[in-house]
C-alpha cells in the first residue's frame, strides 16, 4: 500500500511524527517523489493503512499548529512557573 | 431591499456568533469514545465533540458554553498572555513541585537474603544463608548521612531486600542513626518496612510501633494463588498471620499490602479483590510484573501486557461495582491517575512523574554501597548492568545527585522532551521511565510506539477517561471519593 503526501500540506515534521506513531503497526518506507511530494509505502499493509495514516497526519498537523502558535506563551508560562519571572508582557509573544 | 435566502441568513447569523478573536494556549488532544479529549499543560481536561480542535485552530468557535469553558480553563485566551497567567504559573509549579524538593524516598536494600522463593521475584533475592549480600554498618551509616543531606523536608526511609526483617538489628541501627542526625536536621521522617511478614519478631514490631513504621507487605490473592506465586504451600497462612500480628503491634492502618499479577493471577481479578476485602484492606494496588530480577525471564511480555490490561479493567469494574454497593475500596493506581485528572495537584507517585522520579525523588542504597537512581536500577545492576549507578555511599551528595552519570540520565527523564511523549495528550497524567526503557528496549530514551509500558499506561489512562465520559454519573462520585 502506497500513499502520496503533499509536503506543502503536511510538513516534514508532521509526516515524521505520524510515521513514528504508526510504526508499531506498519513498517513504513519514505521516499521523496519530487520537490513537494513524498511517497509513504507500507508493504503488506491493508486498506486501513491509508485511513490510519491520514488520521495521524491530520491530528499531528493540528498539534503542530497549536505547538507553533503557543511556543512563546508556553515558554513564558514555564519561565514564570519555574524561573520566578513574572515580568513578561504581551510584547514577548509573537503573533 | 434585497431578499436574503435562508442559507445566507443562517450563514450571517453563524458568522456573528463565531469568535475569531482569541489566542491559543498550549494543549493537546486524543480521540476517545467518538469525542475529542482536550488536555492542557495543567492536566485540565475538556471532552468535546469530534471536530472541535479543528474549529478551535481555525478560529471557528461559536460563542457558546464550550467556548466559555475553553476560555475559563486555559485552552484559549482573549489576550496573548492570559490575564490569570500568574495563577497558571502557580498551578504549573504546584504540579511539578517535587522538582524543587529533592529526593524524598530513600530505599535501603539491606540484604538480598530472603526466606521465600517467589517465582517472579523482582528483587534478585538470594537464599537465606547467602554470604556477602548484606549491608555493613559502615555503608549503612554513610547511606543515612547521604539521605539526611537531601534538601527534602519530608523524607521516607524505606527498608527493602531481599527480606529486611531478617536483619532487625540493622533496621534498628538505621532508624536510631537517622533519628540522631535528625535532631539537627529537623526533617519529618517516615519509615516503611517492606517485608513478606513471614518472620516479624516481637522486637522488630516493638521498634516499628515506637517509630510509627509503616509495614508494607505482599499479598497476591487467595491462598492457592499466593502460594503458587511464592512456590510454597504455607506462605499465605504465614503472611496473613504476619499481617494480623503487625496490625496488633503497629495499628490496622499502618499495614498495607501490594499484589503482583503473575500470569496465573490474570484469570482471577474478582478473587484477588475479594481476598483484599476479606483481609480487612480498603485499598488494592493492581500491579503488573516488572521486567526485573527473575521476572525478566518471563517469555512474551506483549501477551502478558495485553492480558494484564484486560485483568485490570475487569478488576476495576468489580471494584466500581463494590463501591456502588456501599463497600469502600480504592484501586490505588487509578486513584493516582485520577488525582492528576480530577484535582489541580500532582500525585507524589514517583513512577508517574516528569521529570522522572529517579534521582529527583528517589535514591536507592544497595547493600554493597552502590547508590542507584531507584530500586529498579539496582535490580538491573544485579544482572550485571551498572548504567544507573550514581556512585557509592562514600561519595559526596553533590557528586551523586549532580554528577556526570546523573547528568547523562537527565537527558532522558523528561517526557516533555521525548519523542512520542511530547506529543501525547496523556502526558500530564503519565511520566517518563528511562530505567524501564533501558531495561526493556536497550536504551534510556526508549521507543514509545513499541514500549509495552507506554501501551499499558495509555490503555489504563484512556480506560479511566472513557469511564468518565460514558458513565460520569455512576463513576465520578466514586472516583472523587478516591481522590479526596
Amino acid at each position: 500500500m502506497k500513499v502520496t503526501v503533499d509536503r506543502r500540506i503536511y510538513p516534514e515534521s508532521v509526516i515524521s511524527k505520524a510515521v513514528y506513531s504508526l510504526c508499531d503497526r506498519y513498517s513504513i518506507a519514505r521516499m521523496l517523489a519530487s520537490e513537494h511530494f513524498e511517497e509513504l509505502e507500507a508493504p503488506g499493509a491493508g486498506p486501513s493503512f491509508e485511513a490510519d495514516l491520514l488520521q495521524a497526519l491530520n491530528d499531528y498537523k493540528l498539534r503542530q499548529i497549536i505547538a507553533d502558535e503557543t511556543r512563546d506563551v508556553k515558554t513564558i508560562l514555564y519561565a514564570a512557573a519555574f524561573g520566578g519571572d513574572d515580568t513578561f508582557s504581551a510584547d514577548d509573544v509573537q503573533d | 431591499m434585497p431578499r436574503l435566502s435562508a442559507a445566507t441568513i443562517h450563514s450571517q447569523l453563524m458568522m456573528s456568533r463565531t469568535d475569531r478573536n482569541y489566542h491559543l494556549l498550549p494543549f493537546n488532544f486524543v480521540r476517545l469514545c467518538g469525542r475529542e479529549v482536550l488536555v492542557n499543560e495543567l492536566g485540565d481536561m475538556i471532552v468535546a465533540p469530534a471536530g472541535t480542535v479543528e474549529r478551535i485552530v481555525e478560529r471557528r468557535m461559536e460563542d457558546d458554553g464550550l467556548y466559555k469553558s475553553l476560555m475559563s480553563n486555559f485552552f484559549i485566551s482573549r489576550e496573548a498572555i492570559p490575564p490569570l497567567s500568574g495563577l497558571y504559573a502557580a498551578r504549573l509549579h504546584e504540579r511539578k513541585s517535587f522538582i524543587d524538593a529533592g529526593p524524598a524516598l530513600h530505599i535501603f536494600v539491606l540484604t538480598l537474603r530472603c526466606n521465600q522463593n517467589c517465582r517472579y521475584c523482582h528483587a534478585s533475592s538470594r537464599v537465606i544463608d547467602s554470604p556477602d549480600c548484606t549491608m555493613s554498618v559502615t555503608v549503612l551509616d554513610q547511606a543515612v548521612a547521604l539521605m539526611m543531606q537531601s534538601p527534602s523536608r519530608e523524607i521516607t526511609m524505606e527498608f527493602q531486600g531481599g527480606e529486611p526483617s531478617l536483619l532487625p538489628e540493622l533496621i534498628r541501627h538505621a532508624i536510631l542513626r537517622a533519628d540522631e542526625l535528625n535532631r539537627r536536621a529537623c526533617k519529618t521522617i517516615h519509615y516503611v518496612l517492606c517485608t513478606n511478614c513471614v518472620n516479624l519478631s516481637p522486637g522488630l514490631l516493638e521498634l516499628c510501633a515506637e517509630y510509627g513504621v509503616v509495614i508494607s507487605t505482599s499479598l497476591d490473592g487467595p491462598w492457592w494463588l499466593h502460594n503458587a506465586n511464592r512456590g510454597t504451600c504455607d506462605s499465605h497462612a504465614r503472611v496473613v498471620a504476619g499481617i494480623e500480628k503487625a496490625r496488633a503491634a503497629v495499628g490496622h492502618d499502618k499495614v498495607s499490602a501490594l499484589m503482583t499479577a503473575s500470569r496465573l493471577s490474570l484469570d482471577y481479578p474478582r478473587e484477588i479483590v475479594d481476598e483484599y476485602l476479606c483481609r480487612g484492606f480498603n485499598s488494592i494496588f493492581l500491579r503488573a510484573l516488572n521486567p526485573y530480577g527473575l521476572a525478566a525471564d518471563n517469555a512474551d511480555w506483549a501477551d502478558y501486557t495485553d492480558r494484564f490490561v484486560e485483568f485490570y479493567k475487569q478488576a476495576l469494574e468489580y471494584i466500581i461495582e463494590l463501591n456502588r454497593r456501599g463497600i469502600f475500596i480504592v484501586e490505588e493506581f487509578a486513584s493516582i491517575v485520577l488525582k492528576k485528572i480530577l484535582t489541580p495537584g500532582g500525585s507524589g507517585f514517583v513512577d508517574l512523574q516528569s521529570p522522572s522520579g529517579i534521582i529527583n525523588s528517589v535514591l536507592a542504597y544497595n547493600y554493597d554501597g552502590g547508590v542507584y537512581c531507584s530500586d529498579e536500577s539496582r535490580m538491573l545492576a544485579e544482572r550485571g548492568d551498572d548504567y544507573f549507578r550514581l556512585g557509592c555511599t562514600a561519595d559526596g551528595y553533590e557528586s551523586i545527585v549532580y554528577g556526570p552519570r546523573a547528568k547523562k540520565i537527565a537527558q532522558t527523564w523528561a517526557a516533555e522532551a521525548l519523542a512520542g511523549c511530547s506529543d501525547c495528550a496523556l502526558r500530564p497524567y503519565c511520566g517518563a521511565d528511562p530505567v524501564r526503557a533501558y531495561s526493556t528496549q536497550g536504551n534510556a530514551y526508549g521507543h514509545r510506539p513499541t514500549s509495552l509500558q507506554c501501551r499499558k499506561h495509555k490503555a489504563i489512562i484512556e480506560h479511566l477517561i472513557s469511564l468518565i465520559i460514558e458513565r460520569a454519573d455512576e463513576v465520578l462520585p466514586i472516583f472523587s471519593s478516591w481522590t479526596a
